[in-house]
C-alpha cells in the first residue's frame, strides 16, 4: 500500500511538473493580444491622421510608429454591430447582432476561442453585444471573457439618471458592472456623468493588473479594452477635463492617449513588448451629436453612415519583432480579420470555427511584411439586414447613398466613387464606368450564396441557439 | 443604374449625328457641359471626357433598326485589375414611344466574371 502510495504521490508530482512545463512553454509560444478599441473617435482625432484638433496623441502616434499604421482600415458603420464583428471575424449581418438583443451564445468570440490555448481573457470597458437582456445571460463571462469590468451597453447611459424626470421607479439605473466566469455579475457604482469620466481610467488599471497577474503566473493572456471614449457625453477625466482648450473632445482624447500610454507603459515595464501582439482602433467613424461632434479628417460623413467618414477609422497594429516598424499601409483591412490574423499569430488557426461562415482573412503576412498587398480587396457594408455599400480595391459603389445617417439622399440611390481621385466621396462616376455593375453585383452575390449555406442568425435568435441544417453545396 | 447618361440630358439630332450634352458640374466648377457625339451615317467616333481620372475615352458607332437607333460603346480600363485592361462594351437603344417619350434600353456586358445587366431608362420631354 505505501509504496503504491508512493508511486502515485510520484505520479502526481511528475503530473504536476508536465502540466506547468506545458504551460510554461505555452506561454512561450504564445504571444499576448490586446485589443484596445476606441468608441466613435474619428480619423481627425489622432494626430497621425491629421489631429484636426492639435491635440497630441503621441502615445498612440507611436504605437503606430512601432508597427503599422493603417489607412483604410474598416470597421461597421455602429457600435453593437462593430463590436460583434470584430470579436466574431463575421460580418455583423450574419451574427444578427443588433442593441437591443446583441447576439447569441452560439457566436465564437476570440476570447472563447483563445480559452483552450490557455489563454486568460478579460475586457474592461463597454460590452454592448449582450442586449438589453445581458445579465447572467448574455455577459462577456458568457461569452469567453474570465473577468470583466464596465458597462454592459452604452457611454450615453451616463446620462440616464440626470435626465429630467428620471423616476428610479420606472427607468433602471445604469451601473458600472464587474464578473468573474462562473459567477454573477456584481454591481461596483452608478453610471453617471462623474463616473464616466473616469471609468476609461479604471479599466485601464485593471488592465494592468490582469497582465502582471498573468505575466506573474506566466500564463498567455488576451486583454480587451474597449475604451467608452469619445462616446457621447463625452466627459473627460478630471485630470483633463479643461485642459487641452479643444474643448471636451480634445480633453477626451487627450485622456484616451493618456491610458493607451499606462497600458503600453505596462507592457513594457512588464517585459512582454516583444511577446505582445497589441491592437488600437476604433469601433466606427466620428461622433456626430453635438455638442460632442467629432471630427472624421478628410472623409465625408460621420458614424451610423456608409460615408467613409463613418467606417474608416485609425488603426494601429504593433508586434515588436514581427511586424517591421514605420509602416504605413494603404492597403483594405478591417476589423472582421483580427480573428483569423490573431488566431495565426498564437499558432493556432484552427481556433477559427469551421462550421460557420467566416468573413476574416489572417492579414499576419501582410503585417509581418511578408506580402506586399492585403488579403482583402473588398469590404461588404450592411446597415443591419440591409446592403447598403460595397468597397472593391479603390472603389465604392454605394447601392442606397446616404451622406448622413438615417436620411436617404435624392437620387440617384446608386453612385460609384473611386475613393483615391474622389475621397469625399462627391461625384458619381458610376456613368461613367459601365465595369461597376458587374463586378460589384457578383460580389454580393458570391456573398449571398454563403448565408444560402449558413444562414444568418435572426436577431431575435434566442440562446441556445441552433443553425438550421441546410444540405451542403 | 439608369441610361448610363443621367437624369437630365439634352438630345439635339440633325442629318449626321446625334448630340447629347449632359450637365454634370455646378456653375462654380467652370466646367463646360460633356457632349457626346453620335455620327448617323455608321461611322465610329471617339468621345473624349475628364472626369477626374485623366481624359478617358468612349469609342461609339451608332446604327438604326428600323425606327430604333442602336448605339454601342465600347470603354478600355486600363490596371482596374492588375496589368489586366478590362473592356466594356455597352449597348443603347433608344425608341420613341410618343413625341415627348424617348425609351433608351442600356445593356452592359458582364466583366471579371460577373453578369451583364440590362435597363430601361424612359426620358419625358421637358
Amino acid at each position: 500500500m505505501r509504496s503504491r502510495l508512493v508511486v502515485a504521490a510520484v505520479l502526481s508530482v511528475t503530473a504536476h511538473a508536465i502540466c506547468a512545463a506545458q504551460r510554461a512553454a505555452s506561454a512561450a509560444q504564445h504571444p499576448n493580444v490586446v485589443l484596445m478599441f476606441a468608441d466613435n473617435l474619428g480619423w481627425g482625432e489622432v494626430t497621425s491622421y491629421g489631429g484636426n484638433r492639435g491635440v497630441p496623441t503621441p502615445r498612440i502616434d507611436r504605437l503606430g510608429a512601432e508597427g503599422m499604421r493603417l489607412t483604410n482600415f474598416n470597421v461597421e458603420f455602429s457600435c453593437t454591430v462593430s463590436r460583434a464583428a470584430l470579436l466574431t471575424g463575421r460580418y455583423a449581418v450574419r451574427t444578427g447582432a443588433q442593441q437591443p438583443t446583441g447576439m447569441t451564445l452560439w457566436e465564437v468570440t476570440i476570447a472563447e476561442a483563445l480559452k483552450p490555448l490557455g489563454y486568460s481573457t478579460a475586457l474592461f470597458g463597454k460590452w454592448h453585444v449582450g442586449g438589453y437582456d445581458w445579465l447572467d445571460k448574455r455577459a462577456p463571462t458568457n461569452q469567453g471573457f474570465d473577468e470583466w469590468y464596465g458597462i454592459p451597453l452604452t457611454s450615453n447611459d451616463a446620462q440616464i439618471t440626470t435626465t429630467p424626470g428620471f423616476d428610479s421607479t420606472k427607468t433602471p439605473t445604469p451601473y458600472i458592472w464587474e464578473g468573474k466566469a462562473g459567477q454573477p455579475s456584481r454591481r461596483v457604482q452608478v453610471f453617471d456623468l462623474e463616473s464616466r469620466r473616469t471609468i476609461d481610467r479604471e479599466s485601464a488599471r485593471r488592465s494592468i493588473d490582469f497582465m502582471q497577474r498573468n505575466v506573474r503566473e506566466k500564463k498567455p493572456f488576451f486583454l480587451y479594452y474597449p475604451i467608452t471614449q469619445i462616446h457621447f457625453p463625452t466627459l473627460a477625466h478630471p485630470d483633463f477635463a479643461g485642459k487641452t482648450g479643444a474643448g471636451d473632445i480634445g480633453d477626451a482624447m487627450a485622456d484616451v492617449d493618456h491610458n493607451v500610454g499606462l497600458v503600453l507603459d505596462a507592457i513594457k515595464r512588464l517585459g512582454i513588448e516583444r511577446n505582445t501582439l497589441v491592437f488600437w482602433c476604433t469601433d466606427n467613424g466620428a461622433e456626430i451629436r453635438r455638442p460632442w461632434r467629432g471630427t472624421s479628417g478628410p472623409w465625408s460623413g460621420f458614424y451610423n453612415s456608409m460615408m467613409e467618414g463613418g467606417i474608416r477609422t485609425p488603426c494601429m497594429i504593433r508586434w515588436m519583432g514581427h511586424i517591421p516598424a514605420g509602416q504605413v499601409s494603404n492597403e483594405i483591412v478591417h476589423e472582421i480579420d483580427f480573428f483569423p490574423t490573431i488566431a495565426a499569430a498564437v499558432g493556432a488557426p484552427d481556433i477559427v470555427p469551421k462550421d460557420r461562415a467566416i468573413d476574416g482573412v489572417n492579414q499576419l503576412p501582410f503585417l509581418e511584411k511578408k506580402q506586399p498587398k492585403s488579403n482583402r480587396e473588398t469590404v461588404l457594408f450592411y446597415n443591419n439586414n440591409q446592403l447598403r455599400a460595397v468597397k472593391w480595391k479603390d472603389w465604392k459603389f454605394h447601392y442606397l447613398f446616404a451622406a448622413e445617417p438615417g436620411a436617404i439622399t435624392g437620387p440617384p440611390s446608386m453612385r460609384l466613387f473611386n475613393l483615391r481621385s474622389d475621397p469625399k466621396e462627391e461625384t458619381d462616376i458610376k456613368d461613367f464606368n459601365p465595369w461597376a455593375i458587374s463586378v460589384f453585383d457578383k460580389i454580393v452575390a458570391d456573398f449571398v450564396a454563403t448565408t444560402e449555406r449558413y444562414p444568418n442568425v435572426p436577431s431575435t435568435a434566442p440562446d441556445p441557439y441552433v443553425p438550421p441544417t441546410r444540405p451542403q453545396r | 443604374m439608369g441610361s448610363g447618361w443621367g437624369n437630365t440630358i439634352t438630345l439635339t439630332q440633325n442629318a449626321t449625328a446625334l448630340t447629347l450634352e449632359w450637365v454634370i458640374f455646378t456653375r462654380g466648377d467652370l466646367q463646360p457641359p460633356l457632349t457626346f457625339v453620335y455620327p448617323l451615317d455608321g461611322s465610329e467616333h471617339t468621345n473624349a471626357f475628364m472626369m477626374g481620372r485623366g481624359t478617358e475615352k468612349q469609342i461609339s458607332r451608332a446604327s438604326w433598326d428600323g425606327g430604333k437607333l442602336v448605339i454601342t460603346t465600347k470603354q478600355s480600363f486600363p490596371n482596374l485589375v492588375e496589368g489586366q485592361t478590362v473592356e466594356t462594351v455597352v449597348t443603347r437603344t433608344l425608341s420613341l414611344e410618343s413625341p415627348t417619350t424617348l425609351v433608351v434600353e442600356t445593356t452592359r456586358n458582364g466583366v471579371l466574371g460577373g453578369h451583364a445587366s440590362t435597363t430601361r431608362t424612359v426620358y419625358t420631354k421637358g
